[in-house]
Order: structure tokens, then C-alpha cells, then sequence
């Protein structure tokens, strides 16, 4: 059988999350918004490891810093680091259920934000650390959905 | 990282995928656009009367205070031409969308959806229906992006209005604050003065409401008071926004 190709769907993925993410929105939830780019990133990673890996994360952060204009690497490393966690955890993702997926990424995602917070306090910008938790909270309620989708895109393409 | 933050030699890269983003941020701006539609389609005739009488009222007494103003402005501009002071700076606008926001948190820029072929150019004011919001820091044919006044990297020279006394007011990163630097403890400022652009610098022009202060501290052991101020512009929710052209004598400005 035929190996199936992803890349259309998954750049389709990848689009609308950036669109998600830049979209105008007010208040807090500018500094709660999930990073939707990471989530389909980690999604991709969990769900095709064969296909998706540390590179493809670190190529998706390049991407962001062109995209959301951050300085150049620092979305890479940030990406880089949460593909590394996906990647040594996925082994194990199909035997969790959702609630302990979702757990496991909200961990992912507080680890990521914390080496984020670190880097700008390295350069010693506002860190936004207070608001680490509910950024995580958010992650955390908008993954089920995205792995869903994801898991239902691989399967439609089988 | 380093070529990025010592060089110039990526700006045409950013340039360029900033081009092909920007239907992504007309499309993300789609659900925004169906919901003012939708406020606008369904709201009922005696909302529509009222909201209209509103205006009228609204529109006559701004006519008033025009005609006052005009008034005032001639007047200034005689007792000014008497001392042989420069005349006032005459300022015109045009208003624009914001179409996007920085999705890092850290950095407080947007997206406006007027660009080179607007006349828009690097350095132009942004200013909302309340103060001062910050200033084009890049420019494309028919978008541009905007640094906010807020963004940790921006630096504002302020005045205070009731007296003078001039500072500079920091972005801290946080949408609803500002902060006063280098303001001595012995400085005439207290706790609600208005600030406004003091017109130092050359970027902001004179005048314009920059904040209120909040609170002032003085840490023991510091030589200058921790001031801070709430921002006069509605920096995380105005949508409308407009793009100051400076000139002098009423004469627009060449966009670069």
C-alpha cells in the first residue's frame, strides 16, 4: 500500500491556525490566546511521527518568527524544544485517553511558556509569567478539539 | 538571531512573507466583519431613531465647541505671531482598520489595512478616539504595522498638562500601563494629571492625551519616583483608528 501524503492537508492545518492567531481580539485574551500554531504542530508530531518530527517543529518556529515578527530563532528554539517533549512522550500518546492527553500537553505547554518566560527574562523584557497559568488553561481547552481534527484528518486520508 | 538583531539584511524576507500573510489577516478579520454586520442589520427602527437623535445632538454640540475652538485657534495664532513664536502645527487624518494584532504577547504591534499607496510612511502617529497610540514601523503597498505606544521597546516624551513638567513614558509590556521615567521627587506631579506629547523628538506632534497617572512611588534609595499611567488610548479594543499627517500651515506633509 501506498504511503499517504500529509503535507496537504497538514499546510491547510497550519493556515488556519495562523489565521486563528492573528486574528483581532481584546482585553486579556490578547496574553491568554493559545499558541495555535504550536497546538497543530504538536498535534501533527503526536498523531504522524514518522512523517512529522523535531525538524519539522523547528521549520514551523522559523516560520512563526517570519510570520508574527519575533526575533529570528527564538520561535525555533521555542518549537524545537516543545517538538523534543512531543516526540520523546508520542510513544506512549496512543495509549492515553483524551483527559491524559490533554494533561499532558497543558504540562508541554507550561514547560514551553516557562523557557519562553526565561528567554525574555534573560534579555530582561516583561516575562508575563502571571499569566503563564490561564495561557495554559486555554491551551489545554482548545487541544481536544485540534487532536480530534487532526486524528480525523489522518483517518480520512488512510 | 544575531543577524536578525544586528542587521538589516532580513527586513526584505519579513517584508515579503508579510505580503503573503495579509489575506490570511483579511480572512481573520472575517468573523469580526460578519458580526458588525450582523449588529448593523438587525437592530430595530426605533434603536436606529434614537441612536440617530443621538448623533444630532451630538453633531450640534461638537459644532459648537468647533466654532469655540476656531475661535481660539485664530486667537492663539495672533498672540503667537505677537511673541514671533512658530506657528501652530496644522494636522490632518485618515482613518484606517486594524486588521490584525501581534499574536506574541510580548510584542505590541498591529496590522492597519492602509499602507504606501495611502500615504502612509515609517514614523507616522496612530492615534485612537481617546490618545495617542503609537507609530508605523512598517510599511507595505497596501498594509503597514504599527508599534504601540505599550510595547516594552517604545519610549514617549510626555508632558504634564496642568504645569509643564516634561518625562518620558515607557511601554511595559502591559496594555494598560505606561510608565513615567526620570521624574526627580521633587517634580510637581500628582496623582490624576493628565499627560500629553510634549512635541520633543520630532516623531509626536504637541498636544495630544497620552494618559493619566495612577499611582506614584518612591522606592527607598531610588533617585527618580516610580510613576504610573494609565494609557488615554483604548490600546487592546479600538478597532478604528487614525493615521495623523503633520504639516504646517495646513500644507500635508510628502509621504515618504
Amino acid at each position: 500500500m501506498a504511503p499517504v501524503n500529509h503535507t496537504g492537508v497538514m499546510l491547510l492545518s497550519l493556515v488556519i491556525a495562523v489565521i486563528f492567531s492573528v486574528m483581532p481580539v481584546s482585553g486579556n485574551w490578547i496574553v491568554w490566546k493559545p499558541n495555535f500554531l504550536l497546538l497543530v504542530t504538536m498535534g501533527w508530531i503526536f498523531h504522524r511521527p514518522l512523517e512529522f518530527g523535531i525538524f519539522f517543529a523547528a521549520t514551523i518556529g522559523l516560520l512563526a518568527d517570519f510570520v508574527f515578527h519575533t526575533t529570528l530563532g527564538h520561535s525555533v528554539l521555542v518549537f524545537a524544544l516543545c517538538g523534543t517533549l512531543v516526540v520523546v512522550v508520542g510513544r506512549w500518546i496512543k495509549y492515553l485517553s483524551i483527559v491524559q492527553r490533554t494533561l499532558l500537553v497543558s504540562l508541554i505547554i507550561l514547560l514551553v511558556g516557562l523557557f519562553e518566560a526565561s528567554i525574555y527574562l534573560f534579555y530582561e523584557l516583561p516575562s508575563a509569567m502571571d499569566q503563564l497559568l490561564l495561557k495554559t488553561l486555554f491551551s489545554a481547552m482548545a487541544w481536544p478539539l485540534i487532536d480530534k481534527l487532526i486524528d480525523r484528518a489522518c483517518k480520512d486520508e488512510r | 538571531m544575531m543577524v536578525d538583531v544586528f542587521t538589516p539584511w532580513l527586513k526584505p524576507v519579513y517584508s515579503t512573507v508579510d505580503n503573503l500573510v495579509k489575506p490570511l489577516y483579511w480572512i481573520s478579520n472575517l468573523p469580526l466583519r460578519v458580526q458588525e454586520w450582523g449588529q448593523s442589520s438587525v437592530t430595530s427602527r426605533s434603536e436606529l431613531e434614537s441612536e440617530n437623535l443621538r448623533l444630532t445632538k451630538e453633531s450640534l454640540i461638537y459644532h459648537g465647541q468647533l466654532q469655540r475652538m476656531s475661535d481660539l485657534a485664530a486667537e492663539n495664532l495672533r498672540l503667537r505671531r505677537l511673541l514671533n513664536a512658530t506657528e501652530l502645527v496644522m494636522d490632518s487624518v485618515l482613518v484606517t482598520e486594524v486588521i490584525g494584532v501581534s499574536a506574541n504577547p510580548q510584542r505590541h504591534t498591529l496590522s492597519i489595512d492602509r499602507g504606501r499607496d495611502d500615504g502612509v510612511f515609517v514614523g507616522q502617529p496612530l492615534l485612537d478616539a481617546e490618545g495617542l497610540m503609537g507609530q508605523i514601523i512598517t510599511v507595505h503597498n497596501n498594509h503597514s504595522t504599527a508599534l504601540l505606544i505599550t510595547d516594552s521597546s517604545h519610549a514617549l516624551p510626555v508632558q504634564v498638562l496642568r504645569n509643564g513638567v516634561r518625562s518620558i513614558a515607557e511601554g511595559s509590556s502591559d496594555y494598560n500601563l505606561l510608565s513615567l521615567k526620570f521624574v526627580s521627587p521633587t517634580a510637581d506631579i500628582v496623582e490624576g494629571d493628565k499627560l500629553v506629547s510634549s512635541g520633543l523628538g520630532g516623531l509626536y506632534p504637541v498636544g495630544y492625551p497620552v494618559g493619566t497617572v495612577i499611582s506614584i512611588e518612591q522606592e527607598p534609595g531610588d533617585s527618580f519616583l516610580k510613576i504610573d499611567v494609565d494609557p488615554s488610548a483604548e490600546i487592546d479594543r479600538s478597532r478604528h483608528l487614525l493615521l495623523l499627517y503633520t504639516s504646517r500651515d495646513g500644507e500635508p506633509d510628502k509621504a515618504e
